[in-house]
């Protein structure tokens, strides 16, 4: 066969330059899981009656239900909602697909996420909030400067495995109408039928973002090994990297 | 221009919940296919992982460093890509070498790619697990004067698929989700089956197809998940260390 060479040197700029498109998309989700992820968590340890159970059924379907058919239950079910909450806006046309798409992301990722924070922060052992509280810390400095750095460490590769994860499902979001690198990559390749050559670009570009959020997060972790004193001794070794169902039971 | 009341009302007069058990029937039609799918995936998926798992505990160098790159390129890569890849892409690759690949069943192709899919996971939960058992059981059972083969079935093998269970039931509900992917290359398993019932509609009806399938999915995992609790109740029962070491957490 021949290997179309002349429609790669094309392609790969063309695909290249929505890679911006893709990790904002990667980021603003992770920054909106990180604060639903935290909230969930906070919220849990406190146990209200009712909210606890409605987190039980939200962190239920974002397990159970796959990535894809959420996005598209949220794509038909957001512009609805905002219709109602704001009626000039006819059928929440105003906001774009990549919205909805980045929030619900955002929130699948947070009920996993906030996993993670709950089991960071069990995995500090009690003694270092009442140490701190004995020389006169107040509760913020000691979530500040005690527990948060400690928790962190506990949950940094967790947290990495799952972002990397999540660049990977940003990819999902091009069968709902977005355009980043894989659906401008379908379109080109659908327009001359180069699907090798186009879906390799895509690998590439997929597996060059794994691996340098992998080596930058890897970096983050033994940086923050530092505060490794304790949670050290309390964190099991992990033998390998848990996917996201892994962190939910 | 419709009045904002208007539009309220029609937003919520739109939406018809009540034909959604009558979706959830029709759909459910379409669940031999994404069964067969699913475990078709399953068993070839841990048939690779079982080769790769030994590759990367027994091999010398060189191979073993091909099975662990293999894990890191599969654990890199989006399954949408990795279907595109392989069943758009290699196709043409076949051809250019002279191989007719247009025969192949569109589910063969499937089954294979989602087995890829999975397979880096399993290999690296075989792996984990394995070692995770004390080279002591191992020696204590030479010692007792069985033969490695024994010491290995009687003894290793056990302690560590009551380790892996946990997560191993976590993974196959992760490929039972997998399969909603397959829609794309135009086969009718649960998700086929609602774009289809969608398209019959004309688009009229999207968010209560999708939330019924969104409802079949949560109540099959809900199934698995709790088939996979039992399981690991009974096969750790009188080995709490094991069912603690199996948990990720």
């Amino acid at each position: 066969m021949k290997f179309n060479l002349d429609y790669i040197q094309r392609a790969f700029p063309r695909i290249l330059t929505y890679l911006p498109v893709t990790l904002a998309i990667a980021f603003s989700a992770e920054l909106l899981a990180l604060l639903v992820g935290f909230g969930i968590a906070v919220l849990k340890r406190r146990k209200i009656p009712v909210v606890n159970q409605i987190i039980a059924v939200f962190a239920s379907y974002c397990r159970a239900v796959p990535t894809l058919v959420q996005l598209f239950v949220a794509i038909f079910l957001f512009p609805k909602i905002v219709t109602l909450i704001y009626p000039t806006d006819e059928f929440g046309t105003l906001i774009p697909g990549v919205v909805y798409a980045v929030i619900t992301l955002g929130m699948n990722h947070g009920s996993f996420i906030s996993e993670i924070f709950g089991a960071a922060f069990g995995a500090i052992d009690n003694g270092q909030t009442e140490a701190a509280y004995s020389i006169g810390m107040t509760k913020l400095q000691t979530l500040k400067r005690i527990v948060l750095p400690q928790a962190l460490v506990v949950a940094l590769p967790n947290l990495t495995s799952l972002f990397l994860g999540l660049v990977q499902e940003t990819s999902l979001v091009s069968i709902v109408g977005v355009r980043e690198i894989t659906s401008v990559g379908i379109n080109l390749a659908d327009l001359g039928y180069d699907f090798l050559e186009t879906y390799l670009i895509l690998t590439l570009i997929y597996e060059a973002c794994s691996f340098v959020f992998g080596r930058l997060f890897r970096y983050l972790e033994r940086r923050a090994g530092v505060f490794k004193y304790s949670a050290n001794a309390s964190g099991r070794r992990l033998y390998r990297i848990p996917v996201k169902e892994d962190v939910l039971q | 221009m419709a009045g904002s009341e208007e539009v309220k009302v029609m937003a919520t007069k739109l939406f018809k919940p009540e034909i959604i058990p009558e979706l959830i029937w029709k759909i459910i039609q379409a669940f031999p296919l994404t069964l067969t799918l699913a475990v078709g995936s399953l068993i070839l998926g841990l048939i690779m992982a079982l080769g790769i798992a030994v590759l990367c505990l027994r091999a010398p160098k060189v191979p073993r460093s091909i099975a662990n790159g293999y894990i890191h390129f599969i654990r890199g890569i989006p399954t949408l890509i990795l279907i595109y890849l392989l069943y758009l892409g290699f196709p043409q690759l076949m051809k250019g070498l002279g191989v007719d690949m247009s025969g192949v069943d569109k589910r063969v192709y499937l089954v294979v790619i989602f087995a890829l899919a999975v397979s880096a996971n399993f290999a690296e939960l075989m792996r984990s697990s394995y070692l995770s058992v004390d080279n002591g059981q191992q020696e204590a059972a030479l010692a007792a004067g069985m033969t490695a083969r024994q010491g290995f079935q009687r003894i290793v093998l056990p302690q560590a698929f009551a380790v892996a269970l946990p997560s191993l039931g976590n993974y196959i509900i992760m490929l039972f989700k997998l399969t909603s992917l397959g829609f794309v290359v135009g086969v009718v398993d649960l998700m086929g089956k609602t774009r289809i019932l969608i398209n019959l509609t004309y688009g009229s009806r999207r968010l209560e197809t999708y939330l019924a399938l969104a409802v079949i999915y949560w109540a099959l995992c809900f199934v698995l998940e709790r088939l996979n609790k039992l399981l690991i109740k009974r096969y750790t029962r009188g080995r709490k260390d094991l069912a603690e070491r199996g948990a990720v957490q």
